[in-house]
């Protein structure tokens, strides 16, 4: 009781997370808390387990063993429905995945519509102004495929924020992009962090993780590394690895 | 698609056009030939020396169209000769013609006759007692139906008959003859026979005396008569004024016509493949039909060393066009079928020498003996009422009319199973089944006061079709044998039968048919057409039916399979996809048809629609299937989990974003499968179902005519096949717009 109090303002906690594939551990032991309105960059070399670690948090993956909570409650629960905390937390991810067969119109409104929370008239609305807020109101009615990846991106956004999610986790956004998209995707990011979004992003963009996350997180061989503030990581690292990692991404 | 469309068309046109140039090829018209008698003037003609032809020949035509006569001593030297091309025509008495025209296939005889006369004996003057002996005996013969007899042996061909001499001991009678001159004088092995030398046999014996037989030249026998070397002169002499003068001539024997014998239009190297009798099969192309008797003979004759190439069809009709095409050397066949085909088509003949005699029946179901007493029962009141003989003499002799209709109009069915491609028993005539054994049907089904409902089907199916209860009763001209009785019960002898050999003749087709007759024939008479829009409105409901059933089957196995595949559920109805893929991609579609009509609906009455629409769905499903399954792991399994994590039901995800995508994915084969559903339901036929294909081949079966019957079901095909990728491709397009 009392420790649900103290952590009044936390969104997200994580216990003891394990998971392993077969033999192979990927993550061990993990216990980290986020905060509502929290941007967490989560940084990290390549196949650590960071987009396992995201993918656990809708329940993509499943946790070999642990714990996490979502306002104070377990999403491991069985009584718990999978499709209900996944539409509470929202993602992104590196190839778009906008579905196919729809219009970029339609991607966004079809979720929120058809889980009943807007009717057809609002989710139209809605994805209208959230097409307007990504700066693709003239593109409601294409196809992905007659969109470019920075604007197949911005409409995925869209299409994750129409929900209304508690959080958005985003799975390297960027990595998939030609480099003249990448910053009309981050700037849309950083709109919605400035709004208020509680943001897990897994990047390798080190000047967004340094100017738009107020936190980031450091992972590798298993656990994470290093938890701090962007100037706390970035300019006074104190692990090797960190350093390391550092290190190669400014080459 | 359309420049596919377009090369078909240009592909269709030129086997059509290559058809029809086949079709009209002409022979080239040779300047010497005879077709008819006004042909003669100025013509080589042979003739035998002294044969009243001769005087004809000699007389006709003025000054102006002389006929140029080559006069020989035997016939058979004329008959060499224009078979050799040295003169154009033969001028003989029609029975000696009919016998060299059997044994030289490269002749024939003109129908209209050159002279009618009289055949007559000789007797010399002076001797008047002999001359009324023997028109006494003659009259004798007229009166106790010897003479018809040796008719019907030697003229007719109908009879067996033969005359031997009894008297062996005692005076001579002197018969002078020249014995080259079939069927009255002849030699066959070492003896002489023919009509008037049997003729002759029975006058000796009446006379007590012994036949003596001089054979010498023709022109040589009426001066061994009257210069007393020879009693009597039997050598087919017609009675002329100019002979009177030195002979007396007995009562008339035969009327005689001379004809016109020239050359056929049979090439010599068509010659080498001939059949003339039964010895001759040995080696030989010969078709039959499949499943009967014939066939069994045929494969069981000539031992290792003179096997026949048996060839089998389904269809008789399909057997005859391709000896009429030359592709075969005979058919072995029924022999009632045998005329009727005969009349239908003049450039074939029945040889006389049968292959094999034998026995119809029907057949019944064994444990069915009720329905076979009752069968049995009613044919012996036929036969004592005399409805069984007035059915006889309209189908097989030709000289009723009297037909039997069914009463009974309402009330249970009795089914019948046949194979209405057999006349005179059972065909079709205009758009009914008509034929002895149907109207024997009809009997049978109102006394038992029944419905007669009849199925046509193959023939090789109508046992099956009876021993697995789809069918009452079978029939379809079936012979009793043996190896059948041991599947079912025959009942009691319908009627006797011959198998003949049936064999194309020197003849020329008779002229060809323009194509607008042939179109006549084939589309407009008697309605035929009909058959093509009934077995193309099948064809449709079949495949537009079976299509629905099989994406239906086809998306539940897949969905089944993909659930499976996704996360592991439906473990034995996987395993009971697995099996169904597995039999149905294994097997050919013909064979499951056959089994889900004879062996899963035996014993049900059902709809023969629906059976075909349920076989061609079952199979369509598996292909189907593996085509949807195919789409639905082409689609982006990021796809799934986009939509997973919005919150959305797995089964959400799947049925508006995955299964539209992989529908996209599947349609241009589904397409192909389509497509090839529909040309597969043309072996329907099988059970029986009236479809496209089998609406042409029942028009074939009725003119004979390949060509017009197969290209416009090929056409009515292309067109629907055609059609469907048109409109494919548009929503293909359609489909598409949702990509650069
Ligand atoms: N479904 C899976 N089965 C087995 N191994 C996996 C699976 N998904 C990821 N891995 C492994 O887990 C490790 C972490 O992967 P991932 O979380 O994608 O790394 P990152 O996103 O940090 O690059 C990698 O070694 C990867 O090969
Ligand atoms: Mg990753």
């Amino acid at each position: 009781m009392s420790e649900n109090v103290q952590n009044k303002n936390v969104m997200i906690e994580v216990k003891n997370l394990c998971k392993s594939y077969g033999d192979k551990t990927i993550l061990k032991d993990i216990n980290v808390k986020f905060h509502k309105g929290d941007v967490v960059a989560i940084i990290g070399p390549s196949g650590c387990g960071k987009s396992t670690f995201l993918r656990q948090l809708n329940l993509l993956e499943k946790p070999t063993s642990g714990d996490i909570l979502l306002d104070g409650k377990s999403i491991l629960d069985k009584k718990v429905s999978k499709p209900s905390i996944r539409a509470r937390v929202g993602m992104v991810f590196q190839q778009f995945n906008l579905f196919k067969n729809m219009t970029a119109l339609e991607n966004i409104m079809f979720a929120p519509v058809k889980l009943g929370l807007l009717s057809k008239a609002e989710g139209e609305k809605r994805a209208k102004e959230l097409l307007e807020r990504v700066g693709l109101a003239d593109r409601a009615d294409h196809y992905p495929a007659q969109l470019s990846g920075g604007q197949q991106q911005r409409v995925a956004i869209a299409r994750a924020a129409a929900m209304n999610p508690e959080a958005i986790l985003f799975d390297e956004p960027t990595s998939a992009l030609d480099p003249e998209m990448v910053g009309e995707v981050l700037k849309i990011m950083r709109d919605l962090a400035n709004d208020g979004m509680t943001m897990l992003v897994v990047t390798h963009e080190m000047g967004f993780a340094r100017e738009v996350a107020n936190r980031v997180l450091f992972f590798a061989d298993q656990v994470i590394k290093e938890d701090g503030t962007p100037a706390e990581i970035f300019d006074n690292p104190k692990d090797q690895r960190l350093k390391d990692f550092l290190a190669a991404i400014k080459k | 698609m359309i420049h596919n469309a377009f090369k078909m068309v240009v592909a269709l046109a030129l086997a059509l056009s290559a058809t029809v140039l086949v079709g009209c090829n002409e022979n080239d018209p040779l300047a010497n030939r005879v077709n008819k008698v006004s042909d003669l003037g100025k013509k080589k003609v042979g003739v035998q020396i002294g044969n009243t032809a001769d005087i004809y020949a000699s007389e006709y035509g003025g000054d102006t169209a002389k006929i140029d006569v080559e006069r020989y001593t035997k016939l058979a030297d004329a008959v060499q000769a224009l078979k050799q091309g040295k003169i154009d025509a033969v001028l003989l008495d029609d029975q000696p013609a009919i016998y060299f025209v059997k044994q030289n296939p490269t002749l024939r005889v003109l129908d209209e006759a050159f002279v009618e006369e009289t055949y007559a004996g000789v007797i010399a003057k002076g001797n008047e007692g002999l001359l009324d002996t023997f028109n006494l005996v003659l009259k004798e013969m007229h009166d106790n139906g010897i003479f018809d007899s040796l008719m019907n042996t030697y003229i007719n061909g109908t009879g067996e008959y033969h005359y031997a001499q009894k008297v062996t001991e005692g005076e001579k009678l002197v018969l002078a003859t020249n014995a080259q001159f079939p069927p009255y004088e002849y030699h066959e092995g070492d003896k002489i026979v023919g009509l008037e030398i049997e003729l002759a046999y029975y006058l000796a014996d009446k006379m007590g005396r012994v036949l003596e037989i001089q054979d010498i030249e023709f022109d040589a026998v009426i001066n061994a008569v009257s210069s007393g070397k020879a009693d009597l002169g039997l050598s087919g002499f017609t009675v002329t004024e100019e002979r009177k003068k030195s002979i007396n001539f007995t009562d008339k024997l035969v009327d005689n016509k001379v004809v016109v014998m020239v050359r056929s239009d049979i090439k010599p190297s068509e010659l080498d493949n001939k059949v003339f009798a039964v010895s001759d099969l040995g080696k030989k192309k010969v078709g039959v039909q499949i499943g009967n008797t014939a066939d069994i003979y045929a494969s069981e004759y000539g031992g290792d060393t003179n096997k026949i190439d048996v060839e089998r069809y389904t269809k008789l009709a399909d057997a005859v066009q391709a000896l009429k095409q030359g592709k075969i050397d005979a058919v072995l066949l029924d022999d009632q079928p045998a005329i009727y085909f005969v009349k239908q088509n003049p450039t074939l003949r029945v040889l006389d020498e049968a292959f094999v005699e034998e026995t119809y029946a029907g057949v019944i179901a064994k444990g069915r003996e009720g329905l076979l007493d009752t069968f049995n029962v009613v044919l012996k009141e036929m036969h004592e009422n005399g409805t069984f003989d007035s059915l006889m003499n309209t189908y097989i002799g030709g000289s009723g009319s009297f037909h039997y209709a069914q009463k009974v109009t309402e009330g249970e069915k009795l089914v019948l199973a046949t194979n209405a491609q057999f006349p005179p028993y059972e065909y079709h005539e205009g758009d009914k089944i008509v034929g002895l054994e149907i109207e024997l049907a009809y009997y049978l089904a109102d006394k038992m006061g029944r419905v007669l409902e009849i199925q046509d089907i193959e023939f090789d199916a109508v046992i099956n079709a009876v021993s697995s209860g789809k069918a009452d009763i079978g029939l379809s001209g079936f012979t009793v044998t043996e190896e059948r009785k041991k599947s079912i019960n025959f009942t009691d002898k319908l009627v006797d039968n011959r198998v003949v050999i049936l064999v194309r003749t020197g003849m020329k087709e008779a002229d060809q048919e323009t194509f607008v007759e042939k179109f006549q024939k084939n589309f407009i008479k008697d309605n035929r057409w009909k058959y093509i829009a009934e077995g193309l409105r099948n064809t449709l409901i079949i495949a537009l039916c079976a299509a629905l059933l099989g994406i239906l089957i086809g998306f539940l196995v897949a969905m089944v399979r993909v659930n499976h595949e996704f996360n592991g559920k439906y473990k034995i109805a996987n395993w009971i996809c697995k099996a169904y893929l597995a039999v149905i991609r294994g097997t050919p579609m013909m064979v499951q048809l056959l089994i889900i009509y004879y062996i899963v609906f035996s014993s049900v009455n059902i709809n023969k629609l629906l059976v075909a629409i349920i076989a061609f769905g079952i199979n369509s499903g598996a292909y189907v299937s593996e085509i949807i399954r195919g789409g639905i792991k082409a689609v982006d399994p990021g796809q799934i989990e986009a939509g997973r994590s919005l919150g959305l039901k797995f089964k959400t995800v799947m049925i508006h974003v995955v299964y539209p995508q992989a529908f996209k994915n599947s349609l241009p084969a589904l397409t192909n499968e389509f497509i090839s559903l529909i040309k597969e339901t043309s072996i329907c036929g099988y059970i029986g179902l009236t479809d496209l294909t089998r609406g042409g081949d029942i028009i074939r079966s009725l003119t004979y005519e390949a060509m017009f019957p197969l290209i416009s079901v090929a056409i009515v095909y292309f067109i629907i096949v055609a059609g469907l990728s048109t409109c494919v491709a548009r929503l293909e397009k359609k489909l598409k717009k949702n990509e650069r």
